[in-house]
């Protein structure tokens, strides 16, 4: 009997414990469950406002809403992190041109823990065409209908002169801003 | 309607389960404890088989054409069924009824928090969506099309999972993103139903009910189904497969080899991973077949099967030239470093299960301090030694797999432990359960050893 009791008492702890490890996930579950708040000015408790695989979420289907599906779509994307590109803009033809300045890439070479990783994207980049440079701009704006410009200004995409003549601002939605490309 | 039409998705999902068990191991389709895990793990896979049939056929995929099959189907069979299986009590006592009231509420969590985050990053869109909007969008499994995606993707990541989310997609609509989330939510569910069955078939029910509960509250299980990681969807199909092959050892008939072959199967299509445990089950009917314990009529066709499903896809990886992201190119060259990594990541993986400071102890709990000692317990009891070796052994070939791959992987060594460990441990938990659980076992409890 006693030895029963002791079974169960130290059952009873083992638990208590086990509870009190999961806690935290259990109440973080609670707290996604009330619901995730879609506000990019401000962080929210699943840390996902703010990030860039969020905003492409909330902000390139509104901008796509008046694209026509076979509209050649061009994405110039800022120095964020990647996110699934093609998933918003489907089934659209799409390029993207991807912008790393050396001033920021030289920072982060600095500061990250595994460079290596860093310097395997931008030469994975530069091999598929994907790295923003000035003739690949010009190429893709001489064959594309719309161009997106995702978490990156008019200013900074390094449009040769001329060409930002071309471009017809149409909306903004967050991070993202799409433009009309007008034929030559 | 989107949501409604998502529904109809997951309800014939389970219905195309339940056929396929009812084929199988038609004794599980008695009991609904026993017959919902199972349907819940089939019919993915039934529907993942059927879309590639379908395009293989060049059949457009679209609703109708995908779910209206499975529902004439069950028009024809449930009537026969009905009357030749009668149902059998599922819930066991008020222990069983204490451990499945903590699922449904665990699993309804999961499903009410992950309906408010969408589906934006992880392994459900980077190694699955993505490549599941194309087959969405050019309804069929358009590899050509997967292999021009613009964005870095794992497009030879195998196709269980981005076929269902194509289906989903389809229903969903524009809201594809978060629509799609109680597909990880039910495969949540799927896990926990196998693990409580595997507590309460082989322990007395206050025990089981304890080991159920350790394992439930284990945080990281806790958590998960919210995220969209594929992670609780595989390693229930590791728990189906282990549970499996413990029956057939005890009753090999044909339709519980298949249904061994059919885990195999789903474990080799949802995750890279699964190809050991795709090789665990060929190795299980290898042996049961050698010892003459299964008849050749009977393995045969499971072995023959589940050869052909796993040399399928890498045949059209292969083919499509699909491939995996850069940050994944194995670095093979220097052998005696990738040893020395091998053996670093082994030890860095049992050492992240114990719960040695604060995060291992919230991802981990005592889940692992305590399974490892029962098992331990179960190994220095002769009763239970030869059961215990066996499922530790297979457990020891999916962590080695698991730290060959993550040391072959050399620039993302720190960051694959840091952030992909406590996932990857994961899959191991339904060995460990099984090791661990001889040990509450009543100790004049005899059984033969496999």
């Amino acid at each position: 009997m006693t030895r029963s009791r002791v079974a169960t008492a130290c059952a009873a702890v083992l638990l208590a414990v086990q509870l009190v490890a999961a806690w935290p996930a259990l109440e973080a579950g609670l707290v996604r469950a009330r619901g995730v708040h879609h506000d990019l000015e401000h962080p929210d408790p699943q840390g996902l406002a703010g990030q860039p695989t969020f905003a492409a979420l909330l902000d390139m289907p509104p901008l796509l809403a008046g694209v026509p599906d076979d509209a050649r779509v061009l994405l110039v994307a800022g120095p964020v992190l990647p996110f699934a590109w093609d998933f918003y803009v489907m089934p659209r033809p799409l390029d993207v041109l991807v912008s790393a300045p050396d001033v920021l890439v030289a920072r982060a070479l600095r500061k990250l823990e595994v460079p290596e990783v860093l310097e395997r994207w931008l030469a994975y980049l530069d091999t598929q065409g994907l790295l923003l440079t000035p003739d690949r701009l010009a190429d893709a704006l001489a064959r594309d209908d719309v161009l997106i410009a995702f978490a990156i200004d008019a200013d900074d995409l390094g449009l040769p002169p001329g060409v930002t003549a071309r471009l017809q601002r149409v909306d903004s939605h967050g991070l993202a801003t799409l433009y009309r490309i007008a034929p030559r | 309607m989107s949501a409604l039409l998502v529904l109809l998705v997951h309800l014939t999902q389970l219905l195309a389960g339940w056929l396929l068990l009812g084929a199988l191991a038609p004794e599980h389709a008695r009991r609904w404890t026993a017959a919902v895990p199972r349907a819940l793990l089939l019919g993915p896979l039934a529907i993942a088989l059927e879309m590639l049939l379908a395009s293989a056929l060049h059949v457009p995929f679209g609703l109708a054409v995908l779910l209206l099959p499975w529902w004439l189907a069950a028009a024809v069979v449930a009537r026969r069924r009905r009357a030749a299986a009668a149902m059998e009590p599922a819930v066991t006592g008020r222990e069983h009824l204490a451990a499945l009231t903590l699922v449904v509420a665990l699993a309804t969590m999961a499903l009410t928090s992950g309906l408010a985050q969408p589906l934006v990053a992880g392994d459900g869109m980077s190694n699955s969506g993505l490549v599941a909007r194309v087959y969405e969008v050019q309804r069929s499994l358009d590899l050509h099309a997967v292999a021009r995606l613009r964005a870095e993707s794992y497009t030879s990541y195998p196709p269980l999972v981005p076929l269902n989310e194509a289906l989903v997609f389809l229903a969903a609509g524009d809201a594809r993103s978060w629509l799609v989330k109680p597909f990880f939510a039910l495969a949540l569910l799927a896990l926990m139903l196998l693990l409580v069955e595997a507590c309460f078939a082989r322990l007395p029910p206050r025990r089981a009910l304890l080991a159920a509960l350790l394992l439930l509250l284990t945080p990281v299980l806790a958590s998960g189904g919210t995220s969209g990681y594929l992670d609780e969807l595989f390693t229930a199909w590791v728990l189906l497969a282990a549970l499996t092959a413990d029956e057939l050892r005890g009753a090999p008939t044909p339709g519980r080899a298949l249904l061994l072959a059919a885990a195999g199967a789903g474990a080799l299509l949802t995750k890279p991973q699964g190809v050991l445990v795709g090789l665990l089950c060929v190795g299980w009917l290898v042996v049961l077949l050698a010892r003459r314990r299964l008849e050749p009529r009977a393995g045969a066709p499971a072995l023959l099967g589940l050869l052909a499903i796993g040399a399928l896809w890498p045949l059209l990886v292969a083919a499509y030239g699909l491939s995996a992201p850069m940050s994944l190119a194995p670095e093979l060259s220097d052998t005696l470093a990738l040893v020395g990594r091998t053996a670093r990541a082994l030890g860095m993986a049992l050492a992240s299960v114990l719960p040695l400071d604060t995060f291992r102890f919230q991802t981990w709990g005592l889940t692992w301090l305590a399974g490892l000692l029962l098992a331990a317990l179960a190994l220095v009891r002769r009763a239970s030694r030869a059961r215990t070796s066996a499922w530790l052994l297979a457990g020891a070939v999916q962590l080695g797999g698991c730290a060959f791959t993550v040391a072959a992987i050399p620039v993302d060594f720190e960051w694959a432990f840091q952030t992909g460990l406590s996932r990857w441990m994961l899959h191991l938990l339904p060995w460990l359960a099984l090791a661990a659980l001889p040990a509450l076992e009543e100790r004049d409890v005899e059984r033969a050893a496999p």
